[in-house]
């Protein structure tokens, strides 16, 4: 494996209450994302998997851990070096008008980060502003809107090209699709993809749609209650699921192809409190298949070749591929 | 402020229709009140302009001759105790309170905004220094505050003497933590906001957030804020005056106007005190109502959303024939003909459109569309739930053969919740916070079968027992904030199902769950109703719910029903170009895969 752009190990937060008591958001999690890559990041709310992606952009302060980026350590870097990487480390959030200025034009916004960059003389800082206006598929005629003006599909369209004019080298993708409705998450899918074969940026894609991720990751992770308790390709993954947790999350996708028979629901209740929590098996109290050994520690994660990793005691064991069961 | 409200004024590129300016469009929606204030207004600021150069009569010369003449012709509103004429004096006076107020506010929302700023942006940041210095800064705000505004004022000009300057800072000092907190306040709930987080995310600075995000966005606030104050300011101006701390005599001033036409008051000259304090009332009235119509103006793109939602019009042509339901079918439950509802005021295209449906015993009606589609209008019209803005213009919903609009409130009320129950999205917003599940409950089971208390809480008990909820009693005791949502959804799934409904109707009744969750809730409700018998309309935008669960679908599109039919034939092989782009969404069809290529 060639040197990964990203390189996370051991990142911990914790949001502590008290002295004593904390929330255990992220507890100790290690994964990597190469150039050009698109990491999947799946888990439903209350994983961490949204805070993960504001560590990595240092939005919030880890309590432990390393980010190594392009060579810096992002976990240790001061706010000039931060600023300094800034263009080369973006983001696009969940909901597209809140994540608008609205008082900023489109014009306005997505010039921003050329006018904090560089000393762009204007006329190149417009054209570049009309080009990547372009690639999001939005004209001249939407340069003077204001982004209550716009449809949510544009609104997010506009955000995008506003973290993609820098050309970065990373965009963290946080629920990018969560609030559209579905013909607009297919468009913003369909684009994203383009984008990335056109500028070659790396992704971060934080979803709770499984369907979503399969089809624009290369690799998916997937994550509960602040852990990484899976990670593979994506056509590893999706085909043999070796976590209990991925499997109850796969059996949940609802196909909207009714010929596809729903397997049987292998969960029952709800994601526990992330408060304090304590040194076992962070899906045992929902597991079908729990053992005595898993509350004696966290399980590691074993390597299960092919670049899987699962981190259950029981990964080993022969499963049945999905579909057939 | 000039940079907050220019932007709005510019007419919006994008649109080919002709549009009226800004102004035009605010002028419109202006009550006659509203519009006599702002005329108010204009005439006070073309005083404190040229007020001085209208003046009939010289304003500091004084004329023994004309001592306390009372109004006449010559001298329309009279001359006071130096023979000045009052009119003119009141003519010229605006210019000096009226500038050294809106001179003294500018300084405060300066000084006040911009402390205001970074008190709100640093306060509990991870930078201690910083945050403890905008603490100390609010506590010996909140001394000065602690202070009467006039007496400290007074002090004030006292200390530095008196003097249209110092009356100016006297002003502007006490009036600027009103706007430090102001800001601060608005700038706390901004900066939690995802685009202050975006805006730190793109590379701005500290500073770059504090003032190109977070203060435009303040301004509207400020502005209203703004216009009150100098209201006030004028006033305090004006009493300073008053008291012989402010502006001192010959100049012309409302203030000392008035201080020296009071003790005439007594002995019959009235006009001398009156005029100018009529005149001092109404300029103050006029700056608070100002504020109103000032917030109008500051709305980013308030004009124009309306007009650049125009829908394409419908076609009938799109319309498929055979989908009348078959009168009178034993069987059928629900069965909705010629459904029209439209605006209730101002007319505009119907909002549902001659809808037919119907829905048979224990069976499940998906209704799919995109967003907009009249979805959810269609399941309030079902419920009878319009509201006021929408109204049923015309068409059938019979339940069970009985037509639900024509009945009157009792009768539909025995109905409603008990045969014809709502499932609506949010489970947990829509349970009252201050009351407990069981009472809810016990309340729902007794509103429709009369039943002792005790013998309610029972059977609430044996139906949370019989959805899987263990340890019912803990939580018939439990307020809403305790559940999570998915236990909230149980919860009002078992309250729908309690009077053993004939028809459920559900709108988006897992959203906000998560998948794992909603699995759960839609295998539990989709067993309940198999197991007793009842039907269920479940609209939704996701096809997934409607493939696993529904056996018939409906498709709505533009408030019309453009194709139905059994969901293994509508999903699979649809025949209406909105269905087909539906299915597509949903499968994600359009989106290329990245998965040929090699994974590093």
């Amino acid at each position: 494996m060639t040197e990964p752009l990203v390189a996370v190990a051991g990142l911990v937060k914790r949001f502590y209450i008290n002295a004593h008591d904390y929330i255990g958001a992220i507890n100790g999690i290690s994964f990597r994302i190469g150039r050009g890559e698109t990491l999947g990041l799946v888990g439903e709310s209350g994983s961490g998997k949204t805070t993960v992606g504001r560590c990595l952009l240092r939005l919030i302060e880890p309590t432990e851990g390393r980010i190594h980026f392009e060579g810096t350590d992002l976990a240790g870097a001061s706010r000039e070096q931060l600023r300094a990487l800034r263009p080369r480390l973006q983001i696009v959030f969940q909901d597209p008008l809140a994540s608008l200025n609205p008082r900023r034009t489109v014009r306005q916004a997505v010039g921003e980060p050329l006018v904090l960059q560089s000393s762009m003389p204007s006329v190149a800082r417009g054209s570049a502003v009309l080009d990547m206006l372009e690639r999001v598929h939005l004209g001249p005629h939407h340069l003077d809107c204001y982004p209550v003006e716009l449809t949510t599909s544009e609104q997010q369209r506009v955000a995008i090209a506003r973290a993609l004019i820098t050309r970065p080298a990373l965009v963290v993708l946080d629920e990018p699709t969560s609030s559209l409705d579905p013909a607009v998450r297919s468009e913003i899918l369909t684009l994203l993809a383009g984008l990335q074969a056109e500028l070659g940026a790396a992704y971060l894609f934080i979803s709770h749609d499984l369907m979503a991720v399969e089809r624009i990751s290369h690799r998916v992770a997937v994550m509960y209650l602040g852990h990484i308790v899976e990670i593979a390709p994506t056509p590893e993954i999706m085909s043999r699921p070796r976590h209990p947790y991925t499997r109850a999350l796969m059996s949940a996708v609802l196909s909207p192809d009714p010929h596809t028979r729903l397997p049987p629901n292998p969960v029952r209740g709800e994601i526990p409190s992330a408060l304090n929590p304590r040194p076992e098996c962070p899906f045992l109290s929902r597991c079908s298949i729990r053992m005595d050994d898993c509350r004696n520690g966290r399980p590691p994660m074993l390597d299960l070749g092919l670049h899987h990793y699962a981190a259950c005691l029981r990964a080993m064991e022969a499963v049945p591929a999905m579909g057939e069961c | 402020m000039n940079r907050a409200i220019a932007p709005q004024t510019r007419i919006n590129s994008g649109e080919s229709a002709p549009r009226k300016t800004r102004a035009r469009l605010v002028w419109n929606g202006l009550s006659t009140f509203q519009r006599i204030i702002l005329a108010g207004f204009m005439v006070t600021v073309f005083l404190a302009a040229f007020g001085p150069m209208l003046a009939p009569f010289p304003t500091t010369l004084a004329d023994p001759m004309q001592r306390l003449s009372p109004p006449g012709a010559k001298h329309l509103f009279g001359t006071d105790e130096n023979g000045i004429d009052v009119l003119s004096r009141l003519l010229a006076a605006p210019r000096t309170d009226v500038t050294i107020a809106l001179v003294a506010t500018a300084l405060s929302v300066a000084v006040g905004a911009a402390l205001g700023v970074f008190a709100g942006y640093f306060e509990g940041g991870t930078r201690r220094w910083l945050h403890w210095a905008s603490e100390i800064g609010l506590r010996f705000l909140d001394i000065l505050q602690a202070f009467p505004v006039f007496i400290l004022a007074m002090v004030l000009v006292a200390i530095r003497g008196t003097g249209p300057m110092n009356v100016l800072f006297a002003v502007a000092f006490v009036n600027f933590p009103v706007f430090l907190r102001l800001v601060r306040s608005e700038v706390l709930s901004l900066r939690e906001r995802p685009f202050a987080e975006a805006a730190l995310a793109i590379g701005n600075s500290d500073l770059g957030v504090c003032f190109r995000h977070l203060l435009p966005n303040a301004w509207p606030v400020v502005i209203v804020q703004v216009s009150v104050t100098v209201g006030f300011a004028i006033l305090l101006t004006a009493g300073l005056s008053f008291v012989g701390a402010g502006v001192s005599p010959p100049t012309p001033e409302l203030g000392s106007m008035i201080a020296s036409g009071a003790k005439f008051m007594i002995l019959g000259q009235w006009w001398v005190v009156m005029f100018p304090g009529l005149m001092l009332g109404l300029i103050v009235f006029t700056f608070a109502m100002m504020g109103e119509i000032l917030g109008r103006f500051l709305e980013p793109g308030h004009s124009s959303t309306a007009q650049s939602r125009a829908r394409s019009p419908v076609t009938a042509r799109n319309r498929p024939k055979a989908m009348e339901p078959k009168a009178g079918s034993p069987n059928e439950v629900l069965s909705v003909s010629g459904l029209v509802v439209k605006p209730a005021f101002g007319g505009g295209r119907p909002v549902l459109d001659r809808v037919d449906l119907h829905v048979e015993q224990g069976e499940i009606l998906g209704i799919v569309g995109p967003p907009g589609a009249g979805k959810s209008v269609l399941v309030r019209s079902i419920m009878v739930l319009l509201g006021d803005k929408l109204h049923h213009a015309e068409g059938r919903i019979a339940f069970r053969g009985e037509d639900l609009t024509g009945l009157d409130e009792r009768a539909l009320r025995r109905i409603l919740g008990r045969d014809l129950v709502p499932l609506l999205a949010n489970a947990k917003e829509q349970l009252n916070p201050l009351v407990r599940i069981g009472e809810l409950m016990v309340a729902h089971i007794r509103a429709h079968s009369p039943c002792s208390r005790r013998v309610a809480r029972q059977r609430a008990a044996d139906m949370l027992g019989s959805i899987g909820i263990t340890d019912a009693e803990r939580r018939l005791r439990a307020y809403p904030h305790e559940l999570s949502g998915g236990m909230a959804q149980r919860v009002c799934i078992a309250i729908s199902l309690i009077h053993r409904p004939a028809l459920i109707v559900a709108d988006e009744p897992t959203a906000g769950l998560d998948v794992t969750v909603q699995r759960q809730v839609l295998d539990l409700m989709i067993g309940l109703c198999e197991e007793t018998g009842a039907a269920q309309i479940l609209a939704t935008r996701d096809l997934g719910i409607v493939a696993q669960y529904c056996r018939r679908v409906a498709v709505l599109h533009e408030g019309r029903i453009v194709e139905t039919g059994l969901v293994e034939k509508v999903l699979v092989a649809p025949s209406h170009p909105a269905t087909r782009a539906l299915v597509e969404a949903a499968r994600l069809q359009s989106v290329p895969t990245t998965l040929a290529e090699a994974t590093p």
